[in-house]
């Protein structure tokens, strides 16, 4: 058994530890163990695909991180003042880091196995808690790395190697502060919610990075264009408040010398604010801390049960009682299921922004007059065909759950035709998403052309349920929540591509119904019969092969 | 009497591996059938037969009268079924679960309500109806998964390791149960690695090895042929394990450093 890399660096610096009076060698042997299960992990994956050569979720993301890196460090290359740059870099690198901090600082905090494996053996606590800090520590540098490491290498090469040492001096307590905040942000989490609301929360914060990068990369454009505006920063006092501004005076002094008293006054700041928070983090918090970490395994919390009525879109699309207890089964676990969640919402507000960006980069150049002028000429609203794209590709989702091991129970119960249980959780992914999500859409588009489009938008409704259906004929056919996730690897792309055909037909009948008077009532008409049939024909499923 | 479960011949094999091989059962109304087995002598698959879950064997089994092959579904609505793992959607509670289980067998919300808390309240769990069963401990659990296998009120009930989780007390409660549904007319098959209580509540024992079956009768039937005073003594000699002993002092040694 081989040294992770990692640790042999550590080894360099491991004095460090015996000047807060740790005992390393301990350290150590519980920090490689902890490597060593993050190398296992990816070799765990790439063991079944190792063809492809994929690695671990956390790799992945690193890769992510490097790219939005990337896109940020290049603006460093760019003729823009170095103190509006640093701020962008710290800023955006600040909010990253700080938003990963919290969604994933979960899955180590939340590691129930550590105690009962470690507790019970003649370990010093204070190892415990080391190997724990230095394992986030390593962790947290790998992903500041990835996101600031593009800036550095770049801004370097352009203002020199004592940028560099600033830049790095800068990055080091940004990322003291960030610890530190997500941290307290933990604490305050930890000390008003408990068990389950807790997990819920955290499930939120995961949730919402996810979209955040995903926009990210969209938005990515818009970055440029603010880039190129030759922005002014105008000196003030309440600039002392923005951390960014602290550290991106590093690189002024760095670059141009201690002459402004206005950098200086805020570098000053920059170095001594993040070493007070973190000696209060340490000496105040941290015990705190691991008092109430405990909260997290409580079960105290009760979901509050409203009796529900059942809703009228269910009424109308389901007569059947025993097809109605499967659609509120699969609401209620799409609403809970925590993994799920993650992967869905994600996509979901992916299909409600696209559209919208579509719009705003026609917008690009233009004064809002002109910009209206242009939307309302043409039929910008056929971007909404784009959302459908986005929810069909989502329907593998239905067939993956947190626990895919409780799909013995639908053997263990008697039904004659499988039949009734896609029908009912590819319907309440109808009643709970599609249709909520494209009447939003719909909705704002409605107002954005001055209700002047009501058909266009009817057809867009009974066409993204359409699609849904005909890419559920057409789709292999798996057991709702059934699959581990390591299903959608595959299947989600494949479903993008695979029903390309429908929804991009479907616009084109659309576009078509267009040209001519009355045409858009006989698309109506046709994607309503279309949609009657398959309805009714759509979810013949046969037990065999399931 | 016709008899309600009835195997004839099962085999079943996984590839080259020959895991039933020629099982022959017949269980009359009101039984209580104790499984018992060393690990991996085919308690499980077994049972996963029984329920039509792996359809892919070898023989006949009727249940009900019926050939399961004909009708792998019509008889699933008398039975009940708490599989060796406790698997169950956990970001559900108790309540959505139990609820979607009533709209499946035709029987009412409120219904169904009332009924599970008050088993939950036997079971002492009634203050988690609406709590995620993924806080729930592994007995929870199991209470849950027990419960949910009885609520519709079955005649036959399938449980694969029913106690693995419970606490003595809870073991009581469902041993006590089993009896009662027995004198009710309910059949019982389950399978256990706890000698005394499968020596104490069965009505017949049914010891398998290696997919086949070595010894079949009541506790007393078992005693007098095999001259052993209980069923954990009867399990090792029948099963020809008898150097536990001899495993038991090396193993010691080792500890010891000897």
């Amino acid at each position: 058994m081989s040294d992770p890399f990692i640790l042999k660096l550590i080894d360099k610096i491991s004095f460090f530890y015996g000047f807060f009076g740790l005992d390393y060698k301990e350290i150590r042997k519980i920090l490689k163990v902890k490597l060593i299960m993050d190398e296992r992990r990816t070799s765990n994956i790439s063991n079944v695909e190792s063809k492809n050569g994929k690695t671990n979720l956390f790799k992945k993301s690193l890769i992510v991180y490097a790219f939005i890196g990337f896109f940020v460090g290049i603006t460093m290359l760019s003729p823009i003042p170095l103190f509006i740059k640093g701020n962008i870099i710290f800023g955006l690198s600040f909010f990253m880091i700080m938003s990963v901090l919290i969604s994933d600082y979960s899955s180590v905090l939340l590691d129930v196995k550590e105690k009962s494996i470690l507790g019970s053996r003649p370990l010093n606590p204070k190892s415990i808690n080391a190997a724990k800090m230095s394992h986030i520590a390593i962790y947290i540098f790998q992903i500041g790395m990835s996101i600031m490491g593009p800036a550095l290498l770049m801004g370097s090469y352009k203002h020199g190697a004592l940028f560099g040492v600033a830049f790095v001096l800068a990055s080091i307590l940004l990322i003291a502060m960030t610890v530190f905040l997500s941290s307290l942000m933990y604490f305050l989490l930890l000390k008003f919610f408990s068990g389950e609301k807790l997990k819920d929360i955290l499930n939120y914060f995961q949730i919402f990075i996810s979209i955040f990068i995903m926009i990210f990369y969209q938005v990515m454009v818009r970055i440029f264009e603010i880039s190129e505006l030759t922005a002014t920063f105008s000196q003030g006092t309440w600039t002392h408040l923005i951390p960014s501004a602290w550290f991106s005076s590093f690189l002024i002094l760095a670059t141009e010398g201690f002459e402004d008293t206005y950098y200086i006054m805020s570098a000053s700041l920059g170095l001594i604010i993040p070493v007070i928070l973190f000696t209060v983090y340490s000496k105040g918090i941290v015990p705190y801390f691991e008092a109430n970490l405990q909260k997290i395994f409580e079960s105290s919390s009760n979901e509050r049960y409203k009796k529900k009525k059942v809703g009228l879109l269910e009424r109308i699309l389901s007569r059947d009682p025993r097809e109605r207890a499967f659609i509120s089964l699969s609401k209620n676990i799409m609403a809970k299921d925590r993994k799920l969640k993650l992967k869905l919402y994600p996509g979901l507000s992916f299909a409600v922004i696209f559209p919208f960006i579509f719009l705003l980069n026609l917008a690009s150049g233009l004064s809002f007059d002109e910009f209206r002028e242009t939307l309302l000429s043409g039929r910008y609203y056929m971007y909404c065909y784009f959302s459908i794209m986005f929810v069909v590709s989502l329907l593998p989702l239905i067939s993956t759950s947190e626990n895919y091991k409780a799909a013995w129970i639908y053997k263990a119960i008697p039904l004659d035709n499988p039949q009734i249980i896609f029908k009912g959780a590819v319907k309440a992914f109808i009643i709970k998403y599609v249709i909520p999500v494209q009447a939003f859409i719909c909705m704002l588009f409605l107002i954005i052309y001055n209700m002047t489009i009501p058909f266009d938008m009817i057809l867009l409704l009974i066409n993204s349920i359409l699609a849904i259906v005909l890419a559920f004929k057409f789709s292999e056919k798996r057991l709702p929540f059934s699959e581990d996730f390591e299903y959608l690897k595959n299947n989600n792309m494949a479903m993008l591509f695979t029903s390309a055909p429908i929804y991009g037909g479907l616009a084109l009948i659309h576009f078509i119904s267009g040209n001519f008077t009355y045409g858009i009532f006989v698309a109506i008409l046709v994607s309503l019969s279309a949609l009657l049939v398959t309805w009714k024909k759509g979810f013949k499923v046969e037990w065999k092969g399931l | 009497m016709s008899s309600i479960i009835k195997i004839t011949n099962l085999r079943k094999s996984y590839g080259t591996n020959e895991v039933l091989k020629g099982i022959n059962l017949d269980i009359q109304k009101g039984d209580i059938v104790g499984y018992i087995g060393p690990n991996g002598s085919g308690k499980s698959t077994t049972v996963k037969i029984l329920l039509s879950i792996l359809t892919d064997y070898e023989g006949d089994i009727e249940i009900f009268g019926e050939n399961i092959k004909n009708n792998p579904v019509k008889y699933k609505s008398k039975i009940g079924y708490v599989p060796e793992v406790a698997e169950l959607y956990e970001s559900l509670t108790p309540r959505e679960f139990l609820n979607f289980l009533g709209g499946i067998y035709g029987i009412d919300e409120s219904e169904i309500d009332t009924k599970a808390m008050q088993l939950m309240d036997i079971f002492g769990i009634k203050e988690s109806y609406d709590s995620r069963i993924s806080s729930f401990s592994k007995g929870m659990k199991q209470k849950v998964l027990i419960i949910s296998s009885m609520i519709h009120n079955p005649d036959i009930l399938f449980l694969d390791e029913p106690l693995s989780g419970l606490d003595a007390n809870s073991v009581a409660v469902l041993k006590e149960i089993l009896h009662q549904l027995s004198k009710k007319g309910k059949t019982i098959f389950y399978s256990s690695h706890i000698m005394d209580v499968v020596e104490k509540i069965s009505s017949r024992i049914v010891l398998i090895k290696d997919g086949q079956i070595l010894a079949d009768g009541s506790f007393d039937e078992l005693k007098n042929i095999n001259l052993d005073s209980s069923l954990e003594n009867i399990f090792n000699q029948l099963t020809g394990f008898n150097d536990h002993t001899d495993l038991a002092k090396k193993f010691v040694d080792i500890i010891g450093g000897e």
